[in-house]
C-alpha cells in the first residue's frame, strides 16, 4: 500500500536536490578563475526507505521510490596528483633560487655580467699590464711611474668594490632567507588553525564527518602547495580532517600545532636556520630554503667546518677574490728590490735575502692593518703613498727594468699558484679569472637548466591536476542545463501528481462532474 | 583527457610569455649586435672570448713597445751616421794630409785642431739622450753622461778608463779595481717586449727573448787594448793620432792610422745592425698588426650576431607571438555558453 502524498515527496526531494546541484553549478562557475580551487559537485544518493518492518506489515512496493537526497557537497581531487605536484615544485624552487643566487653573484662580478666589460678584474690586469710596459720605456721617471701607480689603485679599488658588491649580494639573500622563514612560520601557523577548524566543521557538516568544509580545504591545499616551495614536505591525512605535515625531517604541522623556524646570522654572514623547540637545524632534501643555505653558505672545497655547505656559492667566490688579492700582493711585494747605493745592487738583509719594497698591504682604514691581506682591505701601502709614485722606480739613475718585466709576465705569461683552503690553482692571473667566471657560468646554466627541466615538470602535473580538479565552463554549461531539464521534470511531475489527486479528492465518487 | 579553462589559460600565458622574450631577445641582440652578455649564456664562447682579450692586450702593448723602440732606433741611427761621417773624414781626409809632408808645421797643427774639434762634436753624439735614457750609455739615466774625459783626456765611460775594460765569456764587461773584477757601472741591458715570448732568466730577462733596446757605449766605440798594447776605442786612438800629429811621429801614425782603419770597418757594422734591427721591429710589426686584427676577428665571431640570420629570427618571432595573441582571442572566450542562447 502506497501512501497517498508520497509522491510529492520524491517530486519535492527532485526539486530541492536538483536546486542544490544547479546552486554548485553557479559556484563553480563563479570560482572559475579561483587559485586553489576545486571543482565541487553534489554527491546524492537514492532515499532508502526504512528497513523497519516488523511493527507494521511489509510492503516494500508501497515504501519505494522516495526520491532522491543531497548527502552533501565534495569536491574532486586527487591527492597523489598533489604530492607528486609539490615534490617536483620543491625541486624546482630548489633551482630557480639558486639561480636567483647565482645571478646575483655573476652580477657582482662585473666581468661575468659583461664579458667586453673594462672595469672589472679583466680589464684591470690589461691595464696593469700595458702600464708596466709604458714603465718598462722610462724606468726611472716619476711619471711612468705615476701610471703604474694609477694601474695599481685601480685593481685593488675593483678587487675592494667587487668583495663590496658580493656582500651587499649576501645581505640581500639573508634578507630574503628571513622572508621565506617568516613566510613559512605563517603558513605552518595557519595550517594548523585550519586543521582545528575543518576537524570541527566536519563534524557539524555531516553525521560522519565524511564530507568537510571544501573551501577551508582548498585554502589549505593552497598554503601547501606555497609551502611546498620553500622545502620539500610530507602531508599525511587523519580521517578526523586534519593533516600531519612533515617539513624536510621534522614535524611541523600536527593538529592544531605547529612549530616555527628560526634564522641565524653569524659576523661572517653564514646562516643557520633552525627549530625553535628543539634548536635542531633544519633537514632538507629541496626548495628555496635549502638553495639559500647552501648557496649562502656555499664555500665549496674551501669548507673549514660544518656550518657550511661543500656548494660554490658567495663565501666561495669570496674566497677566491681573497686569494687573488693575496696573490697579487706577494707578487708586487717581492718585486721592486730596495736599492743599495753602497754596492749598487739590491739591498740584503742579515740572512742574505733581498729586501724588497711593499707595494700593497691592508688599508689603514679596515681596521686590519697588519693582518692578511683580502680582497676587501686590499690597498696601497703606506710606504708607497707616503714616498709618492717614485717608490716603484728601483733606481733614478739607472733604467732597470726586468722586475717590471716579471711583474708584467706574471700577470699574463707565467705561471703562478694562488692556493686556496683546499683548492690550489695555477695558472697567470687572468687565467685565474677566466676560471672563475667559467665555473661560476657553469654552475649557474646548469642549475637553469634543472630549473627549466623540474619546472616542466612541476606544470605537466599542475596540468594533470587540473585535468581532475579543475573547473571546465562546457561541463558545467552542459550540467546546468541538465539540472535544470532535471527540475523541470520534477515540476512536471508534482503538476500531473496534484493532477492525479485532483481526481481522487474532488472528483471520485461523485458522478456528472 | 578532460580540459579545463584554468590549464587553458595558464598554459596560453606560458606560451605568450615565451614568445615575448623570444621576441625581445632578438630585438637586444640586434640592437646590441651581441649574441651574448653575460658568460652563463654561453660559458664556452665567454671562456674563449676573455683570453683573446689577454693576448688582443699582449700583442697591443707590445705593438706601442715596438713603436717606442723604433723611435729610439731612429734617433741612434740619426748619431751613428753623425759619427761615422766624421770618423770617414777624419780617416779619408785628414789624417792622409797629416801624413803627407806637403802641410808643413802649420798645416798639421791647423789639421789637428780641426781633428779635436772632430773628437768633441764625436763625444756629444755619443753622449744623445732619448728622453730620459743616454741611447748609447747602456742602462744610464743619471745627470751625469756616460762619456766623460780624464785629466789627461783619455775617454771615461761611466768613470772607468775605456782601455782598462774587458769583458768576460757571458758578454758583460769589468774592470779590475785593485785586484777585483768589477763591473761596469749603470751599463746592464734594457729589453722590451715585442712579442718574442719574453722570459726570465732568474732575476734578468732571457735576451734571446726580448728586444735589447740599449747599446753600451763601449760596444759602440771599443774599449781595452789590442795585443800591442794600442787601444782599442775609437775615439782615444783619434786622440792618440791628434797628439802625435802636433807632434809628427810618422811611424807611430802610421801605425796608428791602419789602426784606425781597422776600427771604422768594426763602427760601421754597428750602422748595419741597426738596419737588421729596424727590420726586425717592421716584420713584428706586421705580425702583431694581423694578430690583432685576428683577434678581433675571433672575438667577433664568437660575440656577435650574424646579422641576416638574427633578422630572420626577428621575423619569425614577430609572427609566432601575433599567432599566439590570435589564437588566444579565438581559444579562450569560446565556450558551450556561447552557442546555447
Amino acid at each position: 500500500m502506497r501512501p497517498t502524498f508520497m509522491g510529492f515527496e520524491a517530486a519535492k526531494s527532485a526539486l530541492f536536490t536538483n536546486q542544490k546541484s544547479l546552486d554548485i553549478v553557479g559556484n563553480n562557475l563563479a570560482n572559475i578563475n579561483t587559485a586553489g580551487y576545486t571543482r565541487q559537485r553534489v554527491e546524492r544518493g537514492a532515499v532508502s526507505f526504512s528497513a523497519y518492518t516488523s511493527r507494521v506489515s511489509s510492503s516494500k512496493i508501497g515504501l519505494a521510490g522516495q526520491g532522491v537526497e543531497a548527502l552533501g557537497v565534495s569536491q574532486l581531487r586527487d591527492a597523489f596528483l598533489d604530492k607528486c605536484f609539490r615534490d617536483e615544485y620543491a625541486k624546482a624552487s630548489y633551482h630557480s633560487q639558486a639561480v636567483n643566487i647565482l645571478s646575483s653573484i655573476q652580477s657582482a662580478l662585473t666581468d661575468g655580467n659583461d664579458i667586453t666589460s673594462e672595469s672589472g678584474i679583466q680589464g684591470a690586469i690589461e691595464q696593469l699590464f700595458s702600464s708596466l710596459n709604458q714603465f718598462i720605456n722610462e724606468p726611472t721617471l716619476d711619471s711612468s711611474a705615476n701610471i703604474v701607480m694609477s694601474a695599481f689603485k685601480n685593481i685593488c679599488q675593483v678587487l675592494n668594490q667587487l668583495d663590496e658588491k658580493l656582500q651587499v649580494v649576501a645581505n640581500q639573500q639573508i634578507e630574503d632567507l628571513k622572508a621565506s622563514v617568516s613566510r613559512v612560520n605563517e603558513i605552518t601557523a595557519a595550517i594548523a588553525h585550519l586543521n582545528e577548524v575543518i576537524s570541527k566543521d566536519a563534524a557539524l557538516l555531516s553525521e560522519n564527518g565524511h564530507f568537510k568544509p571544501n573551501d577551508l580545504l582548498d585554502e589549505r591545499n593552497l598554503l601547501l602547495d606555497e609551502l611546498a616551495a620553500y622545502g620539500d614536505i610530507k602531508v599525511t591525512e587523519l580521517p578526523d580532517g586534519t593533516i600531519n605535515v612533515d617539513f624536510g625531517d621534522h614535524r611541523v604541522v600536527s593538529g592544531n600545532k605547529a612549530d616555527a623556524l628560526a634564522v641565524s646570522v653569524t659576523d661572517d654572514q653564514l646562516v643557520g636556520v633552525y627549530w625553535k623547540t628543539s634548536g635542531d637545524n633544519v633537514v632538507l632534501t629541496g626548495g628555496s630554503i635549502l638553495a639559500d643555505l647552501h648557496f649562502i653558505n656555499g664555500r665549496g672545497n674551501n669548507v673549514q667546518n660544518s656550518s657550511e655547505s661543500v656548494m660554490q656559492g658567495i663565501p666561495y667566490y669570496r674566497d677566491r677574490l681573497n686569494s687573488f688579492a693575496h696573490a697579487l700582493a706577494t707578487l708586487a711585494n717581492n718585486s721592486v728590490p730596495e736599492y743599495d747605493p753602497a754596492t749598487d745592487a739590491p739591498k740584503v738583509d742579515a740572512n742574505g735575502k733581498i729586501v724588497y719594497k711593499t707595494l700593497l698591504a691592508p688599508s689603514q682604514y679596515s681596521g686590519s692593518a697588519g693582518g692578511q691581506i683580502t680582497a676587501g682591505n686590499i690597498s696601497l701601502s703606506v710606504e708607497w703613498t707616503q714616498n709618492g709614485p717614485g717608490y716603484f722606480i728601483y733606481n733614478r739613475n739607472e733604467a732597470v727594468e726586468d722586475y717590471a718585466q716579471k711583474l708584467a709576465s706574471s700577470l699574463v705569461d707565467t705561471r703562478f699558484t694562488f692556493q686556496l683552503y683546499g683548492e690550489t690553482f695555477t695558472g697567470t692571473f687572468a687565467e685565474y679569472n677566466v676560471e672563475m667566471l667559467g665555473r661560476l657560468g657553469a654552475d649557474l646554466k646548469f642549475h637553469e637548466g634543472r630549473h627549466e627541466a623540474f619546472a616542466a615538470v612541476a606544470d605537466d602535473f599542475l596540468d594533470r591536476r587540473d585535468e581532475i580538479a579543475g573547473v571546465s565552463q562546457d561541463e558545467e554549461t552542459a550540467d546546468m542545463i541538465k539540472y535544470q531539464k532535471a527540475y523541470e521534470a520534477a515540476a512536471r511531475l508534482m503538476t500531473i501528481l496534484d493532477e492525479m489527486l485532483d481526481v481522487l479528492i474532488n472528483r471520485m465518487g461523485r458522478v456528472g462532474l | 583527457m578532460r580540459v579545463v579553462d584554468r590549464s587553458t589559460a595558464r598554459n596560453f600565458m606560458k606560451y605568450l610569455n615565451k614568445a615575448r622574450s623570444d621576441y625581445a631577445k632578438t630585438n637586444e641582440r640586434i640592437h646590441s649586435g651581441k649574441r651574448f652578455d653575460s658568460i652563463s649564456e654561453d660559458v664556452i664562447a665567454g671562456t674563449k672570448v676573455l683570453r683573446v682579450r689577454t693576448d688582443m692586450c699582449k700583442a697591443e702593448t707590445q705593438l706601442n713597445n715596438i713603436k717606442s723602440a723604433q723611435d729610439e732606433l731612429r734617433t741612434a741611427e740619426t748619431a751613428l751616421m753623425a759619427i761615422n761621417n766624421i770618423l770617414t773624414t777624419a780617416s779619408a781626409e785628414k789624417i792622409t794630409a797629416a801624413l803627407s809632408e806637403e802641410k808643413g808645421e802649420v798645416g798639421r797643427i791647423a789639421i789637428a785642431d780641426e781633428i779635436r774639434a772632430m773628437l768633441d762634436e764625436m763625444l756629444q753624439y755619443a753622449n744623445t739622450k732619448h728622453s730620459s735614457r743616454y741611447v748609447f750609455g747602456g742602462s744610464n739615466s743619471s745627470y751625469t753622461a756616460p762619456f766623460t774625459l780624464s785629466s789627461e783626456g783619455k775617454l771615461l765611460y761611466n768613470g772607468i778608463d775605456v782601455d782598462l775594460i774587458q769583458q768576460d765569456s757571458d758578454g758583460s764587461y769589468y774592470y779590475m779595481n785593485a785586484g777585483v773584477k768589477t763591473k761596469i757601472y749603470l751599463d746592464t741591458d734594457v729589453f722590451f717586449d715585442i712579442g718574442l715570448g719574453i722570459k726570465l732568466k732568474g732575476t734578468e730577462v732571457d735576451p734571446n727573448t726580448g728586444f735589447k733596446i740599449s747599446y753600451s757605449g763601449l760596444e759602440i766605440l771599443g774599449f781595452g787594448r789590442n795585443s800591442e798594447g794600442l787601444s782599442n776605442n775609437i775615439f782615444n786612438v783619434l786622440s792618440e793620432i791628434e797628439k802625435n800629429i802636433r807632434n809628427y811621429d810618422s811611424e807611430k801614425l802610421n801605425k796608428l792610422q791602419s789602426h784606425f782603419r781597422t776600427l771604422c770597418d768594426a763602427f760601421r757594422s754597428n750602422l748595419t745592425n741597426i738596419g737588421t734591427q729596424t727590420k726586425l721591429l717592421d716584420t713584428m710589426e706586421e705580425r702583431l698588426n694581423n694578430s690583432i686584427d685576428s683577434y678581433k676577428e675571433r672575438i667577433k665571431n664568437l660575440m656577435g650576431i650574424d646579422d641576416a640570420e638574427e633578422v630572420m629570427n626577428q621575423s619569425m618571432n614577430e609572427y609566432v607571438l601575433k599567432a599566439i595573441l590570435q589564437m588566444g582571442a579565438k581559444l579562450l572566450p569560446v565556450t558551450l555558453m556561447d552557442f546555447l542562447w
